[in-house]
């Protein structure tokens, strides 16, 4: 697979230990790369050092092998970018906004900036002033697509947005990956990601900590329940079985246990012979994913 | 470089504020020359010339005056000396005369009867050869009196009767020179020929020619009170004026007669008498000089220089009663006031307060000089100097260059631009960067070089622009209102307009810098704005220590502002009085601008942004 974004080596140093340090990370042609962390974490950092807007203190980004900083005009051609803050230019309505961006782009061909209006349900005629957020993130939206660039990036593009908006969006997103665009989309929300990305990132303190597919999260080969016992006697016989248990908690006659896929028919089988008040899986996710992983690292230090 | 699409976006961005800025900037200009062009202004400076003016003629007119009844007093004073002086020895004379011219007369023979009318002419002529020679004047006076009495004997033919006949001959002879007469006015001619030689040698004292008007006019001055002969009669006529009696030296003959003259001579009478006389001529004869069509043409050539025309001149109303008034009433009042000056020195004089008679002498002197002075003060005299240097200052000073340059286009007109340029500066980068909405403009591949020029050009063009119209509206205001005696024309008006362009393009590009360095607004609104408005502030202050106020309102220690202001360098009293100052100052401004766009632009390449 092509990389199209290459993140080497990168560090901006703030000074205080804030900034980011030493981030590598590859993105693949058609990807969709979600890149997570907390508030401050760094992502927003990483993004403009990728455009060109900040100058990295070592390091490099590379799109399409071109340096980002010195490249910007070159490169962003290339990608349609969608800042973490809306904040328009100073016109009048959303057409207004739109016309000149599309001057900007020398885009004379306005129609799939129309469809992507209509798909949005966006009324470009709106004095961008009393814009909703969600119609400035459409707005934006519309603005950074319409050209139909090979590369999106989105800085946290769903902050602020409505459930039912914010589905609306990932629809649009997921629909520019099908066609196979490349996609690198930060996000405080590990769900977010996880529901649309193949791909995430996770950067903790200026770190990239780890990089995980999400479908090897989503099918992972041992899985967690938790079982509890009506009766104490059912409780301690179960100890006795070949599962492994990995938490009690005897107050509650509840046991945790952690076994592979293939065991699970086996594991009902068994517990037919117990008189059990409730059992439930517990998803191992992302989120439990990168807390272990953090966890681990910590420990590591 | 340029971007198309940028620069649609500012003008869109910012039309509406250069527009509304613009048409006040233009509203407040036309308001300004138009107000100040038409009168108000030029009648506060034409009061202010012609307040001045009046009252320095008035005041010159009380103290010649003044002079002119000095000259009279004294005059008359020394007429009397010269007269008690005089009189005795003439009388002495004629008596001595008249004695002999009796016996002479006495001697005339008779016709004898057996005498031939030819040996009785010829008697009468060898008789008439031995008439006592007539030699010094009070001699001769009383020969031509006694001749002129001959002469006019009445004839008994010009009479009906003999009884008519008989009183005119007991008149005629009641009339027969007498030397009490003729030494009288022997004696008031010797004395008026030393009174007048006495003037004209003070007047040569003074530096004046024997012929020249000054010494005309003292001589007159003294000549008018005295009124030695009916040919001084004809400047009262003129004026319908009351002729004055003559010269009373009946009372100083009969004063010499009782032996006390010389006391009487300073008595409080006397001395009444000479000043009402002195008084009245010297106010008249004021009143008559300053009529005069001559002098009234030399008063107004010299007055021209404070552009003081015959109309302006007639307004004034020196006509010849307020003339004579004012000098009256000066006299009037210089004499009630001296009057009391002198009782009080005579006072300190009795309590022995002066050593000698000399310093009461100059203790006298002193005190008229001053209360000469002070009744004829003129307007600037009276006021301190530094003041009246001032009044004279705004008599003569360019008032409408003053509003219209110093004033407007140096200050109060570059407000507006400066908000403008301030506001618009930040706008066009800083804004732009602190709220993220230069992301859309870079990630579309626009190079931030660009985008410093096509905002910069922005930028120039707009105040450009601005200055285009003040300087259109400037010119048909200049047309519309009609201006004398000012410094300003077009092309002035032109190049005042391009000095404030490049004041606010030099403050362009002081604010285009810090718009260009700061991520925030407000930092950058604080320095760039901040100096900006200090530059105002500082030329606001400024202004009242500059040479352009006049200098009783002027503070020199503000001028100091004028050194930490780049206002300073927009030169308008260069351009007003046409010297070329200007250029090189407008060179720097131009120069600074340039330098902060440049600066800002190689900022804005390099720095890191927020977006």
């Amino acid at each position: 697979m092509k990389t199209v974004i290459s993140i080497r080596h990168l560090t901006k140093d703030y000074g205080n230990a804030r900034g980011v340090f030493d981030e590598s990370l590859d993105i693949h042609e058609g990807e969709m790369m979600g890149f997570v962390g907390t508030n401050g974490s760094g992502k927003t950092t990483t993004i403009r050092c990728l455009m060109g807007f900040i100058k990295p203190t070592s390091g490099a980004v590379y799109v399409h092998g071109l340096e980002s900083y010195k490249n910007a005009p070159i490169i962003t051609k290339q990608i349609g970018y969608v800042p973490g803050e809306i904040a328009f230019p100073d016109l009048a309505t959303g057409n207004d906004f739109l016309r000149s961006q599309a001057e900007f782009l020398h885009l004379s061909d306005m129609s799939h900036a129309n469809e992507l209006v209509k798909r949005l349900q966006l009324d470009p005629r709106a004095g961008l002033k009393r814009m909703s957020k969600g119609m400035k993130q459409k707005t934006a939206i519309v603005a950074a697509l319409m050209a139909n660039p090979p590369i999106i990036v989105l800085d946290e593009p769903t902050t602020g947005l409505d459930p039912l908006m914010r589905q609306a969006f990932v629809d649009i997103i997921k629909e520019e990956h099908a066609k196979g665009k490349t996609i690198f989309m930060s996000s405080h929300m590990f769900e977010e990601v996880s529901d649309t990305c193949d791909r995430v990132s996770l950067i903790s303190d200026g770190h990239l900590i780890d990089s995980v597919n999400v479908a090897d999260i989503e099918n992972r080969p041992i899985q967690e329940f938790k079982i509890e016992f009506k009766k104490s006697e059912d409780y301690e016989r179960f100890h006795h079985e070949k599962y492994p248990i990995i938490r009690e908690q005897e107050q509650f006659q509840q046991v945790t246990i952690s076994i592979s896929r293939n065991e699970i028919s086996a594991l009902f089988e068994s517990l037919a012979t117990y008189d059990i008040r409730f059992i439930s899986e517990i998803r191992y996710t992302l989120s439990k994913h990168f807390q272990e992983v953090l966890k681990e690292r910590n420990n590591v230090q | 470089m340029f971007n198309k699409a940028l620069f649609k976006q500012s003008v869109k961005a910012n039309g509406w504020m250069w527009l509304i800025i613009t048409a006040a900037e233009c509203f407040m200009l036309s308001c300004v020359m138009i107000i100040s062009g038409s009168g108000n202004i030029g009648n506060v400076k034409n009061s202010v010339e012609s307040t001045v003016v009046q009252r320095e003629i008035d005041a010159s007119l009380e103290k010649r005056s003044l002079s002119y009844y000095d000259l009279a007093d004294t005059g008359l004073n020394e007429f009397d000396t010269y007269y008690l002086a005089q009189y005795p020895a003439d009388y002495q004379d004629a008596a001595t005369y008249q004695a002999a011219f009796e016996t002479w007369l006495a001697q005339k023979p008779t016709k004898a009867s057996e005498e031939s009318d030819e040996d009785y002419a010829k008697a009468i002529a060898t008789w008439k050869t031995t008439m006592p020679e007539a030699k010094t004047t009070p001699e001769q006076a009383y020969a031509l009196a006694f001749e002129s009495w001959e002469e006019s004997m009445p004839k008994q033919d010009d009479f009906a009767d003999a009884a008519a006949y008989r009183a005119a001959m007991q008149a005629w002879q009641n009339q027969k020179p007498s030397a009490a007469i003729t030494s009288a006015s022997s004696a008031f001619y010797t004395a008026t020929l030393e009174l007048k030689n006495a003037t004209i040698s003070q007047a040569e004292k003074e530096g004046y020619d024997e012929n020249s008007d000054e010494a005309k006019e003292m001589l007159g001055a003294v000549m008018y009170a005295l009124k030695p002969s009916n040919e001084f009669d004809e400047i009262y006529t003129s004026h319908d004026e009351a002729v004055p009696e003559d010269y009373d030296v009946t009372s100083l003959i009969s004063h010499i007669q009782s032996g006390d003259a010389t006391a009487y001579v300073s008595t409080t009478e006397r001395i009444s008498y000479r000043e009402k006389r002195g008084q009245f001529s010297s106010s008249v004869f004021l009143a008559d000089n300053m009529t005069k069509a001559t002098t009234v043409a030399k008063m107004l050539d010299t007055l021209s220089e404070y552009h003081v025309t015959e109309e302006k001149y007639e307004a004034f109303g020196y006509t010849y009663a307020s003339v004579k008034h004012t000098a009256y009433s000066t006299i009037v009042s210089y004499q009630a006031r001296y009057d009391y000056e002198k009782s009080e020195i005579d006072t300190q004089k009795s309590k022995g307060d002066y050593a000698d008679e000399a310093s009461y002498q100059k203790a006298l002197a002193d005190m008229k000089t001053n209360l000469t002075g002070d009744l004829s003060r003129s307007l600037l005299a009276s006021l301190p100097d530094e003041v009246s240097s001032a009044i004279e200052e705004v008599g003569k000073m360019d008032l409408y260059s003053l509003i219209v340059g110093s004033v407007f286009y140096k200050i109060a007109g570059l407000l507006l631009p400066f908000i403008y340029t301030i506001m618009a500066s930040n706008n066009l980068i800083a804004t732009q960067v602190d709220t993220g909405s230069m992301a859309y403009v870079l990630s579309t591949g626009t190079k931030r070089r660009d985008v410093t020029f096509t905002q910069g050009c922005f930028l120039t063009l707009s105040i450009l622009a601005m200055f285009t119209c003040t300087l259109i509206t400037s010119c048909i205001c200049f047309h519309a209102v009609n201006v004398t005696d000012t410094g300003l024309n077009y092309g002035r008006l032109c190049l005042i307009n391009l000095g404030a362009f490049l004041v606010v393009y030099a403050i362009s590009g002081l604010n285009f810098f810090t718009s260009c360095h700061f991520d925030r607004t407000k930092n950058s609104m604080a320095l760039g704005g901040g100096l900006s408005i200090f530059f105002l502030v500082a030329t606001i202050l400024g202004l009242f220590g500059s040479p352009v106020i006049p200098s009783v309102v002027r503070f020199e220690a503000l001028n100091n502002f004028n050194d930490v202001s780049i206002i300073t360098l927009f030169d308008v009293i260069s351009i007003t009085k046409g010297t070329s100052d200007y250029l090189w100052k407008d060179a720097i401004l131009l120069a600074i601008g340039i330098v902060g766009y440049v600066a800002g632009s190689l900022r804005f390449e390099k720095k890191d942004l927020p977006l």
